[in-house]
Parts: C-alpha cells; structure tokens; sequence
C-alpha cells in the first residue's frame, strides 16, 4: 500500500509520512475488515462502548458519541430505525481506538445506521469517506477523492480507505 | 425477503425535477456545526431497515419524504408537519428537490397513506437499497427548513 500512496500522493507527503500513515491505516482497516465480524461471534464479550473502560485520550469526544449510541431506542429516527446493536458499537470502538492511536486523525461524525449498524463519517473538501459497520459484522466503505471514488466491502477496498485515511491524516 | 427497490417501483415523470421533497429530521439525524443544525446527515437519508419496510407493507426500502407539490395542492405548509402530533414536537423539517434526488441514481414515487396525500418515497433504481454514498450525496444537497429541537448528540 505504501507504494500505491507514494504514487498518489507523492506531492502531499513526504515518503516517512507517507509510509507512516499508510502502515498505521492500513493495519487498522486491515484489522477492521477482519475484526468486526469476529466480535459478532458466540464468543464475543459483548462489552458496550460505555462499559469497556477504554477512554484513551486518543479517542476524544468519540467515547461519549459510541456510548451514547448504545442507549439508542429503537425508531430514534422517527421512520423505524433499529437501535444499534452492541455488538457494531463495540466493533467501532475498537477499530477507531486501534486507528487514532496510531494516528491523529480528525474524529469522524458517528451515527447509528437504520439497521443497527454505525457510521463513521470523515468529510473534508478533499475527502469523502464512510465506513458503515453493519450489524451483522460486515463493514462497507464509500470513499471519494479527487483521484477515485469507490465503494463496497471494506476488505475490497483497503487501499482506497488506507488512501483517504492518509489524506485525511495529512490535512488534520 | 423485499424486491428490489428498483423492480417495484417506477420513478413518476410527473413529479418534476423542481418538485420540493421534505424529510422530517431529529437531533440524531442532522450534521450539527457551531451549535447549528446545517443540513441533514447520511443516516437521515438511508433506507429504512428491511424489517420495517415489511411491517409497513412496503415490497422495498426506500425513503419517506412529503411531496411539495401535493403538500401545496392540499394546504399544507412545512409547519404543519412538524406540528402533526404523529411526530413528538422535536422533529424539524429538511429538503432536497427530485431533480437532485434524480441525479443519483434514485426514483421518486408517490404513496399517499391515510394521514397523507402527500406522502411519496426516494428509491434506489439499481440494487436492493441506497449505497451509503448515493444517502451522503442526498444529505449534503439537503438544507434545513425548520431545524429540528433539542441539543446535538455528544461529540457532534
């Protein structure tokens, strides 16, 4: 991915940050693509946001978004929205907590899905991009920059998420 | 198991692409700047959730919005949704027009129900619900006509 970063955006980034930002993006969406569906197991904790305890400084306001989503009721959005499951809540924090304390990004909006997932939004002038973990573990990606827009699973487009989230890294 | 949108539905040429499309909206469902409510958020702009659609009896996801033009026809100002006792007094009121629905791969359809002639739906016309960056590309051509009560969620 380093090489596909170099290549793109050379003329942003030096080469250290380049390689820096893409190992730690790239990690951690790797992970995420890879880790969410493994907290929806039979042997996940099924530990809330709110009772994991992992308020790192790294996260922010980012903790009290995640926790506030788990009391979500149901039709929170006045047209029948399911309330986020605990499980995509947990997926979320992990995955954010595990990306921003490699990097310091921006905090991305979160909001609940109208299927129980969550949305993590990013959005720039540059950068467009969402990661939406569904409830049932799968997390899809929409990512736009002035180079590309793709989206779909997130294990299909881990250079393009890692691209955006390297962007993203360089103009916080 | 629901259709595809985009195999039940047909998009309504005579809805023109000027026609106004009004979408009730929470605290949870706008993109909060300063304090302010600026427009409406991806979330308020996904489909609705399988399971609801076929509470509903709906054969497809799609979106719910009030039609302008049929509100006009009917009397109904955009207070009056917000006054409607169906919604809890929070609710605000946010719009985008057909055409800018249109221009993303969605369909407009009119669906009056019992408590609205006015009711209509924004569809995905290819497949089985609204990507998340065509209901991004939705709510950012969205604008606020009546912000909705209440505080921002935390950390919005």
């Amino acid at each position: 991915m380093a090489s596909v970063l170099q290549a793109s955006s050379s003329t942003l980034m030096s080469q250290d940050e380049v390689q820096l930002v893409s190992h730690a993006s790239g990690s951690a969406v790797l992970a995420a693509s890879k880790v969410v569906p493994a907290f929806v197991g039979p042997s996940s904790s099924h530990r809330g946001a709110s009772e994991s305890g992992r308020g790192d400084q790294s996260m922010g306001g980012l903790v009290p978004a995640l926790a506030a989503l788990v009391d979500l009721d149901e039709d929170w959005d006045g047209y029948g929205a399911l309330s986020p499951r605990p499980e995509a809540v947990e997926a979320a924090n992990d995955f954010l907590r595990s990306l921003l304390a490699l990097t310091s990004l921006p905090e991305p909006d979160v909001m609940g899905s109208t299927e129980g997932g969550v949305l993590l939004e990013w959005e720039t002038a540059d950068v467009d991009l969402i990661l939406e973990i569904e409830p049932l573990g799968t997390a899809n990606a929409y990512v736009k920059t002035p180079l590309f827009e793709v989206e779909g699973p997130v294990g299909e487009h881990v250079i393009q998420v890692g691209e955006a989230l390297a962007l993203l890294w360089h103009a916080s | 198991m629901l259709d595809n949108p985009g195999s039940v539905y047909a998009d309504d040429p005579t809805i023109s692409d000027a026609d106004v499309l009004y979408r009730m909206v929470n605290a949870r469902t706008v993109k909060w700047q300063d304090g302010a409510a600026v427009r409406a958020n991806t979330a308020a702009f996904q489909d609705q959730a399988p399971s609801r659609a076929e509470a509903m009896g709906y054969p497809a996801v799609a979106v719910s919005v009030f039609l302008g033009s049929t509100m006009t026809q009917h009397g109904i100002r955009s207070d009056d949704l917000v006054d409607d006792p169906r919604w809890d007094g929070s609710y605000g009121v946010a719009s985008i027009t057909a055409g800018q629905a249109r221009s993303h791969g969605q369909g407009i359809v009119r669906a009056p129900t019992p408590e609205s002639p006015a009711h209509a739906m924004i569809f995905a016309m290819a497949g089985r619900k609204k990507t998340a960056g065509q209901s991004k590309a939705l709510a950012r051509h969205s604008v606020i006509v009546i912000p909705p009560k209440g505080l921002p969620p935390p950390a919005a």
